[in-house]
């Protein structure tokens, strides 16, 4: 069985922000809401890099493991999603992820959280797959139309890779292998100086 | 003769030499600083390692929560990976999760181990006169039930949702413990403000009452905690310490609950993280103490509680557990016995509580 990855090529991503755009579209997410994002470090100086983060699907979720409400259920794809029927708002799962993926809508009183939403890999939700309640919840399921999330689709240059984890990584290291430049090995320029 | 100084000589070189080789043993791996020291220009120096490679210490910017810029706007959108999340977790679904129960079961326990083991808690010893001393003003007793209504309420709910997921998801289904959950969340979040406000309200009115005396050490030391009758003011000391675990432990709950409720003031994870396991750490410890509280004023001492709902005490419960400050209120001639005389006390009190006897 597939195991859903994303992986971004931090040397292809221009910044451009149209996987950001591009998942607004897919899912029709409320005002407010990101489910996606690209964050630069070293921001107009010379290195600097950009990342599209989203929901990483983990395999021992952290939001999962602090829900009151044990909402959360990972697909036989690996893809972690949750039931918004039983969600309560209370942030929790924001407090433990380390990527910032949960979202909240503040529409109700004194801007207390509505509920969660968060990158679903465009995967829908617990309601039936392509059903109009879907959508309305959790956006498109492009997964069980046998497409792949919308972000990665729509990258420009091809940065943001999504779908089974080992095919992804062969992409990658097909990539790193004909690449130019020094090696990018975490760790390989404290180790070696400059090669 | 020569043949002792020989052998005296001869236990001092071997006392003299195993110093040698002891102080040998410590000074000698020492010398390898010396090595590094001498060695030092021919490594590279810290200026060579710290000229980046941009591909590879990307990641190691990204892994220690360097913040970044993101055109989306939003809590801890400009990090890519926070790891204040993952020692959250560890804490609240090991420490507090797993020994949260056990201070609960533990103070339980505690209460009703005193319950026997001074038979049955404490009765009033004398025979009842029908004389009573005013104790506590009707402000007092209204801020006081207000309070403790909204910290059942709070009990209640805060227990749930911190192990809703363990012990009642089994009981009444995912679905009938999220319609529970929400519910709770609503009342938590707004008696919550309740409960701060009254908290502060009977900390002030009360703080006079409170002050540590000298009396108090010698409650401690003279086994006061363990049922024993020591002279004792308006309140004793295990008293007194009850109400500053009120004071600042209270607060702190409170406060840290009020972070909890406004997301959008306090937007940062990192004091969200904090907030949470701070509050709940520290609720679970009060709830621990308020059981004994509790008893205490039930069943513990007999006769109590007419202090917190009639708002007077028989003048013999008053001369059992409070000796210094009964007789300091017989000698103000504030001993009653009609109803008349308990209606006219609730009038003449001031708001501030304490009236008088303080």
């Amino acid at each position: 069985m597939a195991r859903m990855k994303f992986l971004c090529d931090a040397d292809r991503c221009i910044e451009c922000n149209g996987c950001v755009t591009a998942c607004k579209n897919a899912n029709e997410v409320p005002w407010g809401v990101n489910r996606r994002r690209v964050v630069t470090l070293n921001d107009g100086l010379p290195g600097e890099k950009s990342i599209s983060v989203a929901c990483m699907h983990c395999t021992d979720a952290p939001c999962a493991a602090v829900c009151p409400v044990d909402i959360f259920y990972t697909t036989t794809d690996g893809i972690v999603l949750h039931d918004k029927d039983l969600c309560i708002g209370c942030g929790y799962c924001f407090y433990a992820c380390p990527f910032g993926a949960p979202q909240f809508p503040k529409t109700e009183a004194f801007g207390m959280r509505g509920k969660m939403d968060k990158c679903t890999f465009c995967a829908g939700g617990p309601p039936e797959d392509g059903s109009e309640e879907e959508f309305e919840k959790y956006g498109a399921n492009r997964i069980a139309a046998g497409k792949l999330p919308a972000c990665a689709e729509m990258c420009a240059t091809k940065a943001l890779l999504a779908g089974d984890g080992d095919m992804v990584a062969d992409i990658y290291r097909q990539r790193v292998m004909r690449r130019a430049g020094r090696p990018q090995t975490w760790g390989w320029g404290k180790a070696y100086g400059e090669a | 003769m020569s043949e002792q100084t020989a052998m005296r000589s001869k236990s001092r070189r071997i006392l003299v030499g195993a110093v040698l080789v002891l102080v040998a043993a410590m000074v000698v791996p020492l010398t390898g600083y010396v090595y590094v020291a001498v060695a030092q220009p021919q490594i590279e120096t810290a200026a060579d390692w710290q000229e980046t490679n941009p591909r590879s210490e990307y990641w190691r910017e990204v892994r220690q929560g360097t913040e970044g810029y993101s055109a989306v706007k939003g809590p801890a959108a400009d990090v890519l990976i926070d790891n204040g999340g993952q020692i959250f977790r560890q804490i609240r679904n090991g420490p507090i999760s797993t020994f949260g129960p056990w201070v609960l079961a533990i103070m339980l326990l505690g209460v009703a181990g005193m319950f026997v083991l001074s038979g049955g808690g404490q009765k009033v010893e004398k025979p009842l006169s029908g004389k009573r001393v005013p104790r506590w003003s009707a402000y007092v007793r209204v801020v006081h039930w207000i309070m403790a209504i909204a910290f059942l309420l709070l009990l209640i709910t805060g227990l749930s949702l911190l192990f809703g997921r363990a012990v009642l998801i089994p009981l009444l289904g995912a679905e009938g413990f999220s319609a529970w959950a929400i519910t709770a969340k609503y009342i938590h979040n707004f008696t919550g403000p309740v409960f701060a406000v009254t908290l502060v309200l009977l900390v002030l009115s009360m703080l006079r009452d409170n002050l540590p005396s000298k009396v108090d050490v010698d409650w401690f030391l003279k086994g006061g905690f363990a049922g024993k009758h020591v002279p004792t003011g308006k309140l004793n000391a295990g008293e007194k310490l009850w109400f500053w675990f009120n004071a600042v432990g209270g607060l702190v709950v409170a406060v840290s609950g009020v972070v909890l409720i406004l997301p959008n003031i306090f937007e940062a994870r990192s004091t969200m993280q904090l907030a949470l396991l701070v509050h709940a750490g520290l609720a679970l410890l009060y709830i621990g103490g308020s059981f004994v509280h509790m008893y205490m004023g039930t069943l513990g001492a007999r006769g109590a509680l007419d202090a917190i709902t009639k708002g007077h005490v028989s003048s013999e419960w008053a001369e059992q557990h409070h000796d210094l400050w009964y007789h300091e209120v017989k000698k103000d001639g504030e001993e009653f016995v009609s109803d008349e005389d308990d209606a006219r006390s609730n009038r003449e009190m001031p708001a501030t509580g304490s009236g008088s006897t303080a």
